[in-house]
């Protein structure tokens, strides 16, 4: 430090807010191994989900797998994404997702790696369904996973589903430029790929500190959302933060009495292991109770849905 | 407000019933005990509220956490931050405004005014009506007294320098106008700000 030795401080050195980015895209190499420990971790936690956290987990390992096995694909140019964000649109397109048949090679590893792996036999009858499916009628499928519209005969499909297009998804946001990424408009929807957000996480690193991003569910990108502000409706007013009495509050539901909808914030500091796809269904309880309160959920984990019940 | 809408989907709702018919347990997981384990529960509130620290004209964020007292349902800040989100201070905050939780609980606090009068052994509570009359009265009484219309040289002045007034800092801009204009228009010349205290 120059100011030690008597000087005044170098302009670079001071002043220096620490300002967070917009946009983290996800990291491949990490993304689904750091699901796979994090589900097994909270499987040892949770009794009453062991079982189906233990599932998630095999299912993340596979989904790491998976990305190996993946063909080269395409990615939206700097000027395409520009213009896409320009117009409030994610910079992937919606449609490229599940009409890109990457998606199904990535379903093809999953489902295979998943066939040796301990399952309920309903879970078992809905991956060798899904080995036997056409790609049309995957495709057709996977659009209506994106939307969150799916029949009650389908639900068992959806993990699956929904595992291969985050596969695709998380590649393709882990390989675009985060600087593409212009804040034009915060939005409730990833800037990335377009799909809602599973969770927010409160950062405590670095430049991040004391942040909120809201945490896709599907590609795995998180965006900056400024705190106690509804992430869906952007009030400011009525924001409550709800725990199960007694228990951590790591994870709190932030609830919005203007939209009357939820959505979790996870704190790093409290739990600095937490994923937010994996603690998002851990915290099953949570929803329980806000759901029967008064609050709804803008839009499910992909691994975990709901038909029209 | 410049937020997509997501007009495709409905909203969901995840009761224990909608949680019986979902994906848990199409898989063949049993979705009872989840369920369950909740229901000897009930849901505990916080609130976080967005605020400006009252120190100094820099005007950090700050975020305060409250929650209601069990005993008495009131509610109570149990924690301070500075707002991360905040372009001033990026949730840092100054050692003052670090303290601002005991600033906020504390007992010797300012709560209300309090008199004592010429003679008298101690101060007494008063209601905000008499100490604002009396203030007042004090301070017409000084400026009749003291008030320069005219210099020496005969040049109109019209100083008011035996009364000084010292203003709050975390203030909107329209309170530090009206705050300004009413000051300097009775005269007074000595006139500071809390913020640099």
């Amino acid at each position: 430090m120059t100011a030690a030795k008597g000087g005044i401080v170098p302009q670079e050195e001071i002043g220096n807010v620490a300002t967070p980015p917009f946009v983290r895209l996800p990291s491949l190499t990490s993304a689904f191994q750091r699901r796979a420990t994090r589900a097994s971790q909270l499987a040892a936690q949770q009794k009453p989900l062991e079982g189906f956290l233990l599932f998630v987990s095999a299912l993340a390992r596979a989904q790491h797998a998976a990305l190996g096995k993946l063909p080269a694909g395409t990615l939206p140019g700097q000027q395409e994404i520009f213009e896409r964000r320009k117009r409030g649109a994610a910079a992937l397109a919606s449609d490229g997702l599940w009409s890109d048949p990457t998606w199904t090679v990535a379903l093809d590893a999953i489902l295979e790696s998943m066939a040796p792996v301990e399952k309920p036999e309903a879970a078992e009858a809905a991956r060798r369904r899904l080995v036997g499916m056409a790609v049309p009628e995957r495709q057709e499928l996977a659009r209506r996973v994106l939307d969150f519209d799916l029949s009650a005969e389908e639900r068992a499909l959806t993990p699956y589903v929904a595992a291969a297009l985050q596969v695709h998804a998380t590649r393709m946001a882990s390989l675009i430029d985060a600087q593409d990424i212009g804040p034009e408009e915060v939005t409730s929807l990833c800037p990335v790929c377009g799909s809602p957000p599973v969770a927010s996480l409160l950062h405590t690193m670095g430049n991040l500190q004391n942040t909120r991003f809201l945490s896709c569910g599907l590609c795995g990108s998180e965006w900056h959302c400024v705190r106690v502000k509804c992430s869906n409706c952007a009030s400011t007013k009525g924001i409550t933060y709800q725990v199960i009495e007694g228990q951590s509050d790591a994870v709190r539901a932030e609830t919005c009495d203007e939209c009357k909808t939820y959505l979790k914030i996870i704190s790093l500091e409290k739990e600095p292991d937490a994923e937010a796809v994996i603690d998002d269904l851990a915290t099953l309880g949570l929803d329980i109770l806000v759901s029967e309160a008064e609050w709804q959920r803008l839009a499910p984990n992909p691994l975990l849905t709901f038909g029209d019940a | 407000m410049g937020v997509m809408n997501v007009t495709r989907r409905q909203f969901f709702r995840y009761t224990g019933t909608a949680v019986g018919a979902s994906t848990l347990s199409a898989l063949g997981f049993s979705s009872d005990a989840a369920v369950a384990a909740v229901r000897p529960f009930k849901l505990a509130q916080a609130k976080e509220t967005r605020n400006t620290c009252p120190y100094c004209s820099v005007s950090c964020g700050i975020i305060m956490y409250s929650r209601a007292n069990p005993a008495s349902g009131k509610s109570e800040i149990f924690h301070i931050e500075g707002d991360a989100d905040h372009p001033v201070n990026r949730g840092t905050l100054c050692p003052k405004g670090s303290a601002l939780l005991d600033f906020v609980n504390s007992k010797t606090r300012t709560q209300y005014p309090q008199y004592r009068g010429p003679g008298e052994k101690a101060f007494r509570r008063v209601t905000w009506d008499f100490a604002l009359d009396r203030i007042t009265k004090l301070m017409k009484e000084d400026r009749d007294k003291n008030f320069i219309e005219k210099n020496q040289a005969g040049t109109t002045v019209n100083r008011w320098t035996t009364t000084g007034f010292l203003a709050a800092s975390a203030t909107s801009n329209e309170t530090a106008f009206v705050t300004y204009k009413m000051v300097r228009s009775s005269g007074m010349v000595v006139f500071d700000n809390q913020a640099r205290v």
